[in-house]
């Protein structure tokens, strides 16, 4: 993978596969596919192989031609890194923020072993605390919410901790207080659990308030346990879960269909052995969304062999059934969640012209798509950050929005704006604030550590969605994408 | 005579135009009070404020029972069944009958609904007017071997970039203004007001029975309405978007625009549009297209103060919408207008609606050819 483009030349990735010659223009956010010739054409032009580019004919030259003619290979670089949202971030605060997160505690029944508020392997995070919201800064950030988003179509609001049903009395004074305030306009609510403390109650409640639920587990039991135990005995809390699930499916049916499973994969683990998770009758009927474990800066994650090719070859037969090759049945769940994600990310890249002044793909607008509010009313990003930052403070429910620090978490790409600018996965980039925090500031240095990766994952996106057309035209067909 | 006070509920943005041109076309009724949850966060302050708009001169409040009361009649304005606010507009029906108030009733009811409704006020002396859409006639076999019927009357088009971009104040603002020139306007469109306002309620998009058919059932409807009501100019409202906004928020392709402009052939063409498409690079090949697509140019552009919020990712298939200041848009609008091949502004102002419909009588009114068709 080539790190940047130099100003002269198209602002394209060229790339091939067993069957195909292709390159990615980042200006249109668009792949072509091209024959050998042209390719190789195209990649002289890049490599400024003067005497490589003599040898080809006129035929080669002319195509190269007709794409520029139709605007690709095009050598305009962004000129400046501004995200487009800048001039109006204030009225996106002011009348758009489309939901929020309140940390109703830091505290947590659980000890799971990866967990970033662990006391002892994240030094740069938050601990674990007995630190509860109280109602008085809930029902200010209720009402903070509700002067700023008049524009909103579909409030909501979530309940994050800790494990947020330790604070079950406040949630529920928060219900009850956001559905009067926001009176006609069909809020909703959303918490992420590890599902300990589900009793009939709370189940007949959540089913009630049409809550939105996800439910941490991680496994079948032997992998659950690994990690996720209980923080007054260090004992597994598979059980616990598994019986507070079917007990939700037995009270509430249609609500359950409603739940999902947040799966925190380590890939130490065999892959068959995490997926038998969903043997379980009724873990088998509920969506999967599953992400791997995170390790604190610097840390690799480690990979076991039975993992990667289980994951691989579930990844194969699910793009096969994506193409209706397969049945979907025979592919194993997190496999699906994978294909359903690589769809999605597919979708993103299609037909957009880059101007002259834009901002890499990657962050959100700060505070807009789901405003985190601490126990103590303070105001970040999202509840993924680093709480004790400073450069991911953006103000409080007493001071407002800390404009400052929201335009350069927003233009996080002019930290490194020349490589930027003459980055193939401009479009595609996927580094945000989170990324380039150090030690509270945001940093160039850091931030360059993760392009590789970000790249990495642009290329994958672009591979896959290679790989779905040669299949589709190798099925119907086609031996070579291009002659 | 004393004019009749109109209590509108529930208010929400959709229904600016509405209240501010129910006195305009119902002179003999006055707005006494624009009622809406307080979950809208509008409680005491100008429905403007829901468009981030200059003051409109009417304030909105919660309190449902005390401005029906203070009423003669209750409006209650039109939602969608899937709206939370549905249930909220059945809410005011019922005080409305309770406190024995006449009722306008914009909102869509099931048959049966409606028909109680109507034996309850009919019972308990309450005045009930249930607006009916128009139906669309039936044609023979024969009117279906003819070419279509060529209105007489120049036919004025306004169709949307996208949903709620201000088309319906624009097109109340356009019927209006004609008006007071002393045109004889028949104003048609999807808007469930136009019943209340005196104009043709219609919803084209929801006609049922084979492609073809339709041009022609629409096209008897407007022969049926020319010669009925002997226009001066008709003014259609297009019901849904001229076109996909893009991959995810697709509308109904333009079908509906398609099939009408099939049926009916535009004289002028008024396209609204969302924030921030200013430049003639944009509208040139939006124009040409029209007019190799539909058959028409565009003539006037309205700008909205609606910024696409291309970040909302709760509801994929519908755009999301962040209000600008209307100063803003103004500002940049009185930067460009002069030098924009079409006329561009806001034409919810009617300081630029004027100079549409100068336009409009110049070339359709005194222009000093036309063709015989």
């Amino acid at each position: 993978m080539e790190q940047l483009v130099k100003q002269s030349k198209p602002l394209i990735l060229t790339f091939k596969t067993p069957l195909g010659f292709y390159f990615y223009e980042t200006n249109r956010n668009e792949i072509v596919a091209v024959n050998e010739q042209l390719y190789k054409y195209i990649d002289a032009v890049m490599q400024d192989d003067e005497q490589e580019i003599h040898q080809f004919g006129e035929e080669v030259v002319c195509q190269y031609d007709d794409l520029k003619d139709c605007g690709y290979l095009c050598t305009n670089h962004v000129k400046e890194i501004r995200h487009p949202a800048t001039d109006e971030l204030e009225l996106f605060l002011e009348r758009k923020i489309d939901s929020i997160t309140l940390q109703v505690t830091q505290s947590c029944n659980l000890r799971c072993s990866y967990c970033v508020y662990s006391e002892d392997g994240y030094p740069s995070q938050r601990s674990h605390s007995e630190k509860m919201m109280s109602f008085e800064t809930a029902k200010k950030a209720v009402d903070f919410y509700f002067m700023h988003s008049m524009d909103t179509k579909h409030p909501n609001i979530s309940f994050y901790g800790g494990e947020p049903f330790l604070n079950i009395e406040l949630i529920k004074r928060v219900v009850d207080y956001a559905k009067k305030v926001f009176e006609g306009r069909n809020i909703t609510f959303t918490t992420t659990t590890n599902a300990t403390l589900l009793t009939d109650d709370l189940i007949d409640y959540l089913a009630e308030n049409k809550f939105n639920l996800m439910i941490s587990l991680d496994g079948p039991k032997s992998i659950h346990n690994q990690n996720r135990v209980f923080a007054v005995n260090r004992k597994g809390s598979y059980d616990t879960v598994i019986k507070n699930i079917a007990n939700m499916w037995k009270r509430h049916p249609e609500f359950a269909k409603t739940v999902s499973i947040s799966m925190v994969i380590n890939p130490e683990n065999n892959y068959e052995e995490i997926n038998r998770l969903f043997n379980d009758r009724y873990i088998k009927k509920m969506r999967c969304l599953h992400s791997i474990v995170e390790k604190d800066d610097g840390e690799m994650v480690n990979y076991a062999d039975e993992y990667v090719n289980g994951s691989l070859y579930n990844q194969f037969i699910g793009i096969l059934s994506m193409v209706g090759r397969f049945k979907k049945d025979g592919v194993r769940k997190t496999a699906i969640d994978e294909i359903e994600n690589m769809e999605h990310e597919m979708q993103k890249i299609r037909y957009g012209v880059l101007g002259d002044i834009a901002a890499p793909g990657g962050p959100c607008i700060p505070g807009k798509m789901r405003l985190f509010i601490d126990y103590k009313g303070d105001f970040f990003p999202c509840e993924r950050i680093n709480e004790t930052s400073e450069c991911m403070h953006l103000g409080s429910l007493d001071t407002g929005f800390d404009m400052n620090n929201i335009n350069s978490l927003l233009n996080i790409g002019k930290l490194t704006e020349d490589d930027c600018k003459d980055c193939w996965a401009f479009t595609q980039c996927v580094i945000c604030g989170k990324k380039a925090d150090k030690n509270g500031k945001l940093s160039a240095e850091k931030k360059r550590n993760y392009c590789q990766e970000s790249k990495t994952m642009a290329f994958s996106k672009i591979k896959n969605k290679v790989l779905l057309f040669e299949l589709k035209r190798h099925l119907s067909g086609e031996t070579n994408s291009l002659l | 005579m004393e004019k009749l006070a109109i209590c509108a509920v529930p208010f929400s943005v959709e229904d600016i135009p509405v209240i501010v041109n129910l006195t305009k076309f119902k002179p003999g009724y006055v707005v006494d009070s624009v009622v809406a949850p307080t979950g809208l966060g509008l409680e005491g302050k100008d429905i403007a404020v829901i468009e981030n708009r200059d003051e409109l001169g009417y304030t909105v409040t919660s309190n449902l029972n005390g401005s029906v009361k203070s009423s003669d009649t209750v409006l209650i304005l039109s939602k969608d069944k899937y709206d939370p606010l549905y249930d909220y507009a059945v809410k005011a029906i019922e005080e409305a009958i309770r406190q024995r108030k006449d009722i306008i009733c914009l909102l869509k009811l099931d048959k049966e609904t409606m028909n109680r409704y109507k034996e309850i006020c009919y019972k308990k002396n309450i005045g009930f007017h249930y607006i009916f859409e128009d139906k669309l006639p039936r044609v023979s076999y024969e009117d279906i071997s003819e070419p279509l019927y060529h209105p007489y009357a120049p036919v004025v088009f306004i169709g949307e970039l996208a949903e709620n971009v201000q088309g319906y104040e624009v097109f109340c603002n356009l019927v209006k203004l004609c008006q007071d020139k002393s045109l004889r306007v028949s104003a048609i469109g999807l808007e469930r007001a136009n019943g209340l306002f005196g104009f043709h309620t219609i919803d084209f998009s929801d006609i049922k029975g084979e492609l073809s058919n339709r041009v022609y059932r629409i096209n008897k409807y407007i022969r049926n309405i020319e010669e009925h009501e002997n226009p001066s100019i008709i003014i259609i409202k297009l019901p849904k978007p001229m076109m996909k906004f893009d991959e995810d928020v697709r509308y109904d392709f333009g079908l509906s625009a398609y099939l009408i402009s099939q049926s009916v052939p535009a004289s002028f063409f008024i396209a609204c549009s969302p924030y921030g498409f200013f430049s003639e690079k944009f509208w040139k090949p939006i124009s040409d297209s029209f007019q190799a697509k539909f058959g028409y140019e565009i003539d006037a552009v309205h700008i909205s103060n609606k910024l696409v919020d291309n970040t909302d990712e709760m509801d994929k298939n519908r755009l999301s919408f962040v209000h600008m200041p209307t100063w803003k848009v103004q500002e940049i609008i009185e930067e460009i207008s002069d030098e924009s091949p079409f006329l561009l502004g806001n034409l919810t102002d009617l300081k630029y609606m004027d100079r549409v419909v100068d336009e409009i009588e110049d070339s359709l009114f005194h222009a000093p050819y036309g063709l015989i068709v």
